[in-house]
């Protein structure tokens, strides 16, 4: 793939926008420390200068305002206040304008950069009547710097070897340099060996730089800020004050004397081992993690291929066993073990923690909260929690949905909070933990919880229940989760339109995930979100009807039991079975599959979790456990909604994956449409009968109502 | 990048841009030049941009010059190559180890010269 400059800028300008709006978002919550600022200046030059590479020229022209603003806020000059958080934050997202304009998206308003130009002028030199910029070009750095006394400053800088193959411009650099202030330059060619040893690309020279200037240490160091990492900057006030040197020297000149520091340590390319023994800023070099980006789909490509090598092994396994030769089982057995060492580390890799995410909610929380007069604090909790990508991808959209309630209906304003004994800012609590092969997501308040009368009036005035129906706090929180159900009365531009908890609800069950709500009244609401660490593979019950085999996730199996023929003509027909003194409703999957067999005289009922209720799902045999590579059906199968994929056994035989959640649907649909059709059973009882078609989706049959048809 | 070689006047002549990506072949010719001939001397007259990766060659042919006991000589100089060894603060005897820097005008004196004593 070819090198694209501009789409690397993109990507990491993404990335120092999210950095910029956490540092602002700190600011704003009262961090103020000096490192926060230097961070945020840090972001807008670096925003600015690779900008300018890549001849971004309103961006990095804007950027430059805000970078010079926060240059003065880091010379003590202005203040840290959440005023200038919330221009950072103004001038953050106008800096995303002005990318999405150059990647073909609708340009900026006109006159909106000025606007804000002159807002970041103003704030900078708050008073002063700030002439209309109609160009963006850099004020002298001379201005910047007006109260500063100059200094001389000596500069000893030993670059990474490597800097001319990175694309460095050691011209640029003393170039810019040169900017603040008269300098005197020397390059030192002593390190660069004769024409038999030398590597072409890479640097052997080292600079000696006397600078005078008023601008301080942080100044100086930020010229270097592209290329400080692995080299060698030593930035030192000299207590003489040259006289004015001429720009350029040709002349000889004066040898320094040569640093006690060993310059550009080893050439040899193999040792370029950094912060070796270099004496600045070797943390930073050591902290940053060496990342590679790769794109998305290649990562996908790779697990594919890793889930068709770990099927086809498995099928070599069947074989090697039954050649019964332990030269040919051995290897495999090794190469079994290889593959899944491989597997486990190809799905690491699609890992990411969900601090990614979390990021991205501080500011909406931050805004929301403005917005509806509240006030509110984000906390997030085990932001190190590491999820597959494709489940993080589509988390967010729910997690923003849940905060939004959150904020709307839960959290009270500030004065009834204060009437109530609460501290005046909500607390919203957003945390993930591990809990064995899952992860749970949490949101939690601290407002006013649900008030279970108003959403038992409102499932009664939308006839989703009767107005007699006996309902647990589960089931009252469940109506929560119906299409449509909404207690807010007035529709705010957060929430309220109607789509509500079940859009959430929904796009968690497709993650293979469940959602459940706790709340205390007057205390707050618990939304817990249980995700599978990863969608690529599961553990799976297989299980066989007829010829066909199935895979049923091993996360929602509970327990399995025998069916006699005879037990299903006890019940007359009624689709349930007694498990420990509990009736279980069960779905005969070869009726609602219409699978043509005959059933065997010991049928197996597979026992699955589906919300709070337990239902069997009838097979023929259950053949034992299989870790599955889960593979898509493809476009043409993908509206079978009781599969949620496929997987390829041993023997070369595809089996479906089953989506529990799905079938049950199923099921119901088919006894309400069809109930002839489907079986007599299940019109009786099995589905119908059961309390979680109270609140079914399209659950119009009410406790009363089934119990009529039973 | 253009390189010629004059054989009579064991004179290299490099035109064009001198930048990193032509750097390795810059080295080769370089290398071979020095190696070969018993004065080398570069014309850069003609040299229209020049970047640190060519400057640190050129200081790299000296020394290696001086190693053999060769005199080197940089026949000429572009104002593309003054400028960018004056942004490095690269002094240019660093790259003429003598004051044998010759203007494109005094080489052509010394080839018009020679020219004359053939005749």
């Amino acid at each position: 793939m070819q090198y694209n400059p501009l789409e690397t800028y993109l990507q990491e300008a993404e990335e120092l926008l999210a950095e910029i709006e956490q540092s602002a978002l700190s600011i704003s919550a009262g961090e103020r420390t000096e490192e926060t600022i230097n961070q945020l200046f840090r972001a807008f030059h670096t925003i600015k200068g690779s900008g300018a590479i890549c001849g971004l020229d309103a961006v990095a022209g804007f950027t430059h305002h805000v970078e010079s603003l926060l240059d003065r806020v880091r010379e003590g000059a202005i203040p840290v206040s959440p005023a200038l958080a919330e221009l950072v934050l103004i001038a953050r997202d106008h800096i995303r304008i002005l990318l999405a304009a150059e990647q073909g998206g609708p340009p900026a308003p006109a006159g909106s950069s000025e606007r804000l130009i002159a807002a970041v002028a103003e704030f900078a030199n708050p008073g002063l009547n700030i002439p209309e910029k109609g160009s963006v070009a850099p004020t002298e750095p001379a201005a910047e710097h007006p109260e500063s006394a100059e200094q001389t400053w000596r500069i000893r800088f030993c670059p990474n070897p490597s800097l001319l193959v990175n694309g460095g411009n050691p011209s640029a650099l003393l170039r810019e340099l040169r900017e603040l202030g008269p300098c005197e330059i020397t390059a030192h060619a002593e390190d660069v060996p004769a024409l038999d040893s030398i590597q072409p690309d890479l640097c052997y020279l080292w600079w000696t730089i006397t600078l005078q200037s008023a601008a301080d240490q942080n100044v100086i160091r930020d010229v270097f800020i592209f290329v400080e990492d692995d080299s060698q900057l030593e930035i030192e006030v000299t207590p003489e004050v040259l006289p004015p040197v001429p720009l350029l020297s040709t002349a000889a000149a004066p040898s320094p004397d040569r640093p006690a520091v060993t310059p550009p340590a080893d050439h040899s390319g193999a040792g370029d081992a950094p912060g070796a023994g270099a004496p600045l800023a070797p943390s930073r070099a050591l902290a940053r993690e060496s990342t590679v980006r790769v794109p998305s789909n290649r990562l996908d490509r790779l697990v594919n291929l890793v889930g068709e090598l770990v099927m086809n092994q498995s099928r070599l396994a069947q074989a090697a066993s039954k050649s019964g030769s332990p030269e040919f089982t051995n290897p495999v057995q090794e190469l079994e073990r290889l593959v899944a060492e491989l597997r486990d580390n190809v799905l690491g890799i699609r890992m990411l923690p969900i601090g990614t995410l979390f990021g991205r909610f501080r500011r909406l929380v931050h805004d929301l909260s403005a917005e509806l007069g509240k006030e509110a604090d984000l906390v997030t909790e085990g932001a190190d929690t590491e999820l597959d990508k494709s489940i993080l991808d589509q988390l967010g959209e729910p997690l923003v949905h849940c905060l939004r309630n959150c904020l709307d209906h839960a959290v009270e304003p500030p004065e009834e909070r204060l009437a109530k004994g609460k501290p005046r800012r909500a607390t919203i609590r957003l945390a993930a933990i591990h809990t064995g092969s899952d992860v749970v997501v949490s949101i939690q308040d601290d407002g006013r919880g649900i008030d279970r009368a108003a959403v038992r009036a409102r499932a009664v005035e939308k006839q989703l229940i009767a107005p007699a129906a006996s309902l647990t706090d589960k089931d009252i929180f469940n109506l929560i989760l119906m299409p449509g159900f909404s207690t807010a009365r007035q529709v705010t531009s957060v929430s309220g339109r109607g789509v509500g908890m079940d859009a959430v609800k929904r796009q968690i069950d497709a993650l293979r995930g469940s959602l459940s709500l706790a709340s205390e009244e007057g205390k707050g609401v618990r939304v817990s979100i249980t995700l599978p660490l990863t969608l690529a593979i599961i553990e799976g019950l297989l299980v066989e009807i007829g010829s066909d085999q199935f895979i049923v996730p091993m996360a929602a199996v509970t327990e399995n039991v025998e069916l006699l023929r005879s037990q299903r003509a006890r019940n007359n027909g009624r689709n349930v079975i007694a498990v420990r003194g509990e009736l279980v409703p069960y779905i005969d999957l070869r009726t609602a599959f219409r699978i043509e067999s005959n059933a065997p005289s010991i049928e197996k009922v597979v026992i699955v979790q589906h919300e709070d209720h337990r239902v069997g799902l009838v097979v023929d045999r259950v053949l034992g456990t299989h870790q599955t590579v889960i593979q898509s059906l493809g476009k043409f199968l993908r509206s079978i909604e009781v599969v949620s994929g496929a997987t390829i056994m041993g023997d070369g035989r595809v089996a479906l994956i089953m989506d529990v959640a799905a079938v049950v649907r199923f099921a119901e649909r088919q006894c309400r449409e069809d109930p002839a059709d489907f079986g007599a059973g299940c019109r009786a009882t099995g589905i119908a009968g059961q309390p979680w078609n109270h609140l079914s989706p399209a659950g119009r049959i009410t406790g009363g109502q089934t119990a009529a048809i039973t | 990048m253009q390189i010629t070689r004059d054989e009579s006047n064991h004179v290299l002549k490099i035109a064009g841009t001198l930048e990193i990506g032509v750097a390795e072949e810059l080295h080769r010719t370089l290398r071979d030049f020095v190696s070969e001939e018993s004065s080398p001397a570069v014309n850069l007259s003609e040299v229209d941009g020049c970047d640190t990766a060519a400057l640190q060659l050129l200081c790299s042919a000296r020394k290696t010059a001086e190693q053999f006991g060769k005199p080197f000589r940089l026949a000429g100089l572009s104002a593309a190559v003054r400028n960018a060894s004056e942004a490095l603060g690269l002094s240019l005897p660093d790259v003429t180890p003598d004051d044998s820097i010759k203007t494109p005008a005094d080489t052509i004196g010394a080839a018009t010269e020679g020219d004359r004593d053939a005749i």
